[in-house]
């Protein structure tokens, strides 16, 4: 396949450009002007990769695509992974990237005459306020609550590509849930979700004496929150899956999180016994005053919703497309996450 | 390529990227919603100002003018700043020529369209501009701004009261900062409360295309919705929401569904090359559209239950004194001063038809008759303004029993010029009901030629002679028309020579299988002629020489007064003389009191009124003197729809029973066998 890859240079796009290639697929990158430079140099090992420049936040994507001349009509598969992703992203930074960045994407789309595959990295976070079972088909209005402007402008995005993308083209919507590093050599990209927590932990060890007689850790976990969490080099290994062997439907979506559910209180206790720290972590309801205090630990306040999500990610269309895959156990690859934590 | 974006206030779902035409050039459009959220629109504004080459506003208040001063809202202040010189068009002065404008093209064909109507807007605020053309037609408006910018759910009355309200509120409301908490919607339950009523109560509801997604769309049962522009989906929407009909301004092809009022305006002001839109460009842009605005009916439409009216008169002195309390004046010499002193009364209610019910969708509907106490030589001798008045006060009084049609009947459409001034005066639409009178004679001709069965015919087609006296007069031409793709021969008379010649040469072209032949002398043709309809101006003069018709003719006489004079007709017995056809309406129908006709039997005149409000058309369908041949073919195939049948033929002296016309034939058939036919 001629696979045409915007985002390609970040933590998630970088794997799948490598995995991909590693396949013998064509790779083309959609690249920023100003990143070129430094795109080649990342994948200055791997052969025959043909840099575009182009930066979605422009209205015209690909304005000098005539320098590739026929690039447009060979990509028969269209992989859009590029958005901002912090939780404290401010909303009309969200908006340009991640929203109008996808509508242009959709634009751009019309003009590739061969295509006939489009894979969107979306996130399990667009259906923030939903607990319970969520289907891969549930998507909430726009104008629902979001906790954090990353979610909102993914979800606005997410409805975008559902309505404007031409039924002629399989569109194939990946939502990943909580990505974390890799589960062999827990390599990661920055310290966020679990690692604020990791992070977390770690100071109050080193506060010394006061932490050793602290018993137990208040968290606005239940006992029934989940945490879809994904290590990225298995996220990397069901997406290449997906890509390589794509189902034609027009609109297919899948929640990628691991078969297993995973107890958000169980996850962060191991955590919590892997960092050797004596705390058992003590479930509490009172959600209106985290905010605050997670302000004060110099924690996003955004993330009580990671903890108290109590979604239940349904993935019965990825079972059945793709029955094996069901994901690694996260007690066995939690220890390699830590122990790179903790070397850094 | 010249790239505009369209900058919304609302929702980001409705995001979209197009190119659209116009005047031969392409543009590029993008919809970026802002999700109610001022400083990312304000972001947006900043961040592709350099990119694009003019911005469309959609959803956010535009400049308010109160008398002598223009409040701008800050957000506005704020975008246009942001924009780095580029435009910043809202649209608001394409709005305010091209909504009146449109308007006026829809009143050209349903002119009582706003007549005595409550016309609701959801937002007084953004669509001030036009709204002195509501104004001018003397509509009552409402406006929902009270609620809709603070919350209190009060209908704000007439332009008297919004230009109060925007004068005090205005610099409030320029300061206001919009965000999705502010937008009030009016699905909201403190709606639903008596000071809002009047406002829900409207019978026009006029909106924009974005102010839907606030509307109560439950609110639109049963009402006429004005909209500028109509998306299928949004037609269906407010179909579902049974609204009976929906005026869509500007019907443009779903290709360039993007083309909003300030897409247009920031168009405009890019190819002018100036950033700056003046009303010429405007006017000089409608004027070369060729769009006209479009009426959706609902299919669904609740068949619901209308009204319409009749206006009916006595026919002769004889019948005044048949009017209920003026019994005793019969037979006395008083007759002739209570003709005089009841013509100057005015009408009043006379009773009602109930039971009508088309047979095409079940649709009941109820007459009330006025009746207006002058008898013809009244009508036709009074002043005709005193006779106008009197019809218009009839009108004035249905309206408010709520008719939404009015038809006139016998003598009343023949005063003046025949409907028009009395339907320009009219709060309701008004109809002679000629066209279904002309359909019912000739059905009567029909029902007359098949009873007498002297003539062949097959496949609907009579093998013989029609003649049309007075072809060249309104109708005449129209039977002339109708009868030429019935006949094999068809000949058509009337007193000026060139005028037969223009006929002939018009039916030669429309039926060219028929033998069409001209003449000024009926005399001529009348031997062989089997069908002679007589519809002439000759005011009781002779046009015809009776002891040369053709035995077992038959003659329509449409004329008033007849063409063929009673003695005439008693000379000749072998021949029907058919004045006029009446007709049954379809349903249980109940007549509470005589109108001088047998059993439930009406006017055709009152069918066409009573035909009109089965089907929906409250129009002036027929008016003046002319007939339609158009109108008369619909008429007759609405007729069939919903079930309006001949029942009876009328004579000069009154109804033609099967045994008269069976005499008839007899004495056709004798006279047949017994004379010596002229060659």
């Amino acid at each position: 396949m001629n696979i045409l890859i915007i985002g390609g240079t970040g933590f998630i796009g970088q794997r799948l450009v490598r995995r991909l290639h590693q396949e013998g697929q064509k790779i083309f990158l959609l690249v920023r002007p100003k990143s070129i430079e430094k795109a080649k140099r990342l994948f200055a090992d791997l052969s025959d990769i043909t840099f575009l420049r182009g930066d979605i936040e422009n209205t015209d994507l690909l304005a000098d695509v005539g320098q590739t001349g026929k690039v447009s009509d060979q990509i028969d598969c269209l992989i859009h992974l590029a958005a901002v992703y912090q939780l404290d992203i401010s909303p009309s930074e969200a908006y340009i990237q991640n929203v109008v960045g996808t509508q242009n994407v959709l634009k751009f789309i019309t003009r590739l005459k061969n295509l006939r595959y489009f894979h969107y990295f979306s996130t399990y976070a667009v259906n923030q306020v939903l607990s319970g079972q969520v289907k891969e088909s549930d998507l909430i209005p726009e104008s629902s609550h979001f906790f954090d402007e990353y979610a909102r402008s993914k979800n606005q995005a997410e409805h975008l590509v559902r309505e404007l993308t031409p039924k002629s083209i399989y569109t194939i919507i990946h939502r990943p849930g909580i990505v974390v590093g890799d589960s062999v050599t827990g390599e990661r990209d920055k310290d966020d979700g679990p690692y604020y927590f990791f992070n977390f932990i770690q100071k109050i060890k080193s506060l010394g004496k006061i932490s050793e007689k602290l018993k137990v850790l208040p968290l606005p976990v239940e006992s029934n929150s989940l945490m879809p969490v994904i290590p990225v080099n298995t996220l990397i290994e069901w997406s290449t899956q997906i890509i390589l062997t794509p189902v034609e439907r027009p609109i297919t979506c899948y929640h990628l999180v691991p078969k297993q559910e995973i107890k958000t209180k169980d996850f962060l206790q191991l955590s919590i016994d892997l960092l050797n720290s004596p705390l058992k972590i003590v479930g509490i309801s009172v959600s209106g005053m985290f905010p605050p205090i997670f302000k004060l630990l110099r924690l996003p306040e955004q993330l009580v919703f990671y903890m108290k999500s109590r979604a239940r990610l349904d993935r019965s269309q990825l079972e059945a497309d793709y029955p094996e895959l069901t994901g690694p156990d996260y007690k066995e690859y939690l220890p390699n996450l830590i122990k790179a934590f903790l070397a850094k | 390529m010249k790239e505009i974006i369209k900058l919304s206030f609302g929702s980001s779902r409705e995001n979209f990227d197009q190119v659209v035409e116009m005047n031969g050039e392409q543009f590029h459009v993008r919809g970026l919603g802002a999700n109610y959220d001022f400083d990312l629109a304000l972001e947006i504004v900043k961040r592709y100002a350099s990119e694009c080459d003019a911005f469309a506003l959609s959803g956010f208040i535009l400049d308010i003018k109160v008398g002598k001063e223009t409040y701008v809202h800050h957000m506005v202040k704020k975008i246009r700043e942001a924009a780095q010189g580029k435009p910043v068009l809202d649209g608001n002065m394409l709005r305010k020529a091209a909504i009146p404008w449109a308007m006026k093209k829809y009143l050209e064909q349903d002119k009582h369209f706003l007549s005595n109507k409550t016309i609701a807007f959801y937002t007084g605020l953004v669509q001030w501009s036009f709204l002195p053309f509501f104004d001018e037609y003397q509509c009552h408006l409402l406006f929902g701004d009270l609620f809709f910018s603070l919350g209190i759910p009060v209908s704000i009355d007439g332009m008297k009261g919004l230009e109060t309200f925007l004068k005090i509120n205005a610099p409030l409301l320029s300061r206001m900062k919009l965000n999705k908490k502010v937008i009030r919607d009016f699905s909201s339950y403190q709606t639903k409360n008596k000071l809002m009523q009047p406002f829900l109560d409207a019978d026009i509801f006029f909106v924009t295309e974005s102010q839907l997604k606030f509307t109560e769309l439950n609110d639109l049962r049963g009402k006429t919705v004005v909209i500028d522009r109509l998306t299928e989906e949004n037609e269906k929407k407010i179909f579902q929401a049974k609204a009976d009909r929906i005026l869509n301004l500007f019907p443009i092809n779903t290709h360039d569904n993007q083309l909003s009022s300030s897409v247009i305006e920031a168009i405009l002001s890019v190819t002018r090359g100036n950033g700056f839109v003046s009303e010429e460009d405007i006017l000089e842009n409608l004027q070369e559209t060729q769009i006209r605005p479009v009426m959706h009916e609902s299919s669904n439409k609740q068949l619901g239950h209308d009204q319409f009216a009749f206006i009916i008169h006595p026919l002769s002195k004889s019948q005044i004194a048949q009017i209920p309390g003026l019994e005793f004046l019969k037979k006395t010499p008083l007759l002739d001063v209570a003709e005089n002193v009841a013509s100057k009364l005015p009408g009043y209610h006379y009773c009602q038809i109930t039971g009508i019910k088309s047979d095409f969708n079940g649709k009941e509907v109820t007459g009330d008759l006025y009746l207006l106490p002058s008898t013809p030589k009244m009508l036709l001798t009074n002043p005709t303004e005193k006779v106008y008045d009197a019809l218009n006060s009839i009108c004035e009084m249905a309206h408010k029993k709520g008719a939404k049609l009015i038809g006139l009947g016998a003598y009343t459409k023949i005063v003046g010029d025949a409907g028009i001034t009395v339907n320009r005066r009219s709060p309701i639409p008004v109809t002679t009901g000629n066209s279904l009178s002309s359909a019912a004679t000739l059905w009567a001709a029909s029902y007359g030629i098949d009873k007498m069965g002297l003539v062949k015919k097959s496949n609907n087609h009579y093998h013989g002679t029609c003649m049309i006296i007075g072809a060249t007069g309104s109708i005449g031409k129209v039977c002339a028309r109708i009868l030429s793709k019935q006949w094999n021969k068809v000949v058509v008379v009337a007193p000026r020579p060139y005028k037969v010649l223009e006929l002939v040469s018009q039916l030669k072209e429309f039926a060219p299988e028929t033998e069409i032949i001209g003449t000024t002398n009926p005399n001529k043709y009348s031997p062989e002629s089997d069908l002679i309809i007589t519809s002439t101006s000759a005011q009781g003069e002779r046009v015809l020489d009776i002891d040369l018709v053709k035995p077992g003719c038959v003659i329509c006489d449409v004329s008033r007064p007849f063409d063929i004079s009673l003695e005439d007709a008693a000379r000749r017995p072998d021949v029907l003389i058919i004045a006029s056809g009446e007709v049954d309406l379809p349903g249980d129908v109940k007549v509470q009191k005589t109108i001088g006709l047998e059993g439930e039997t009406v006017y055709a005149c009152l069918a066409e009124t009573a035909l009109l409000t089965m089907e929906g058309t409250f129009e002036s369908f027929s008016l003046s003197r002319e007939l339609s041949y158009e109108k008369v073919v619909q008429i007759d195939r609405l007729s069939r729809k919903h079930g309006i049948r001949l029942s009876s033929i009328m004579g000069h002296t009154g109804e033609i029973s099967e045994l008269e016309i069976a005499s008839c034939r007899e004495l056709a058939i004798q006279k047949l066998a017994t004379s010596i036919i002229p060659d």
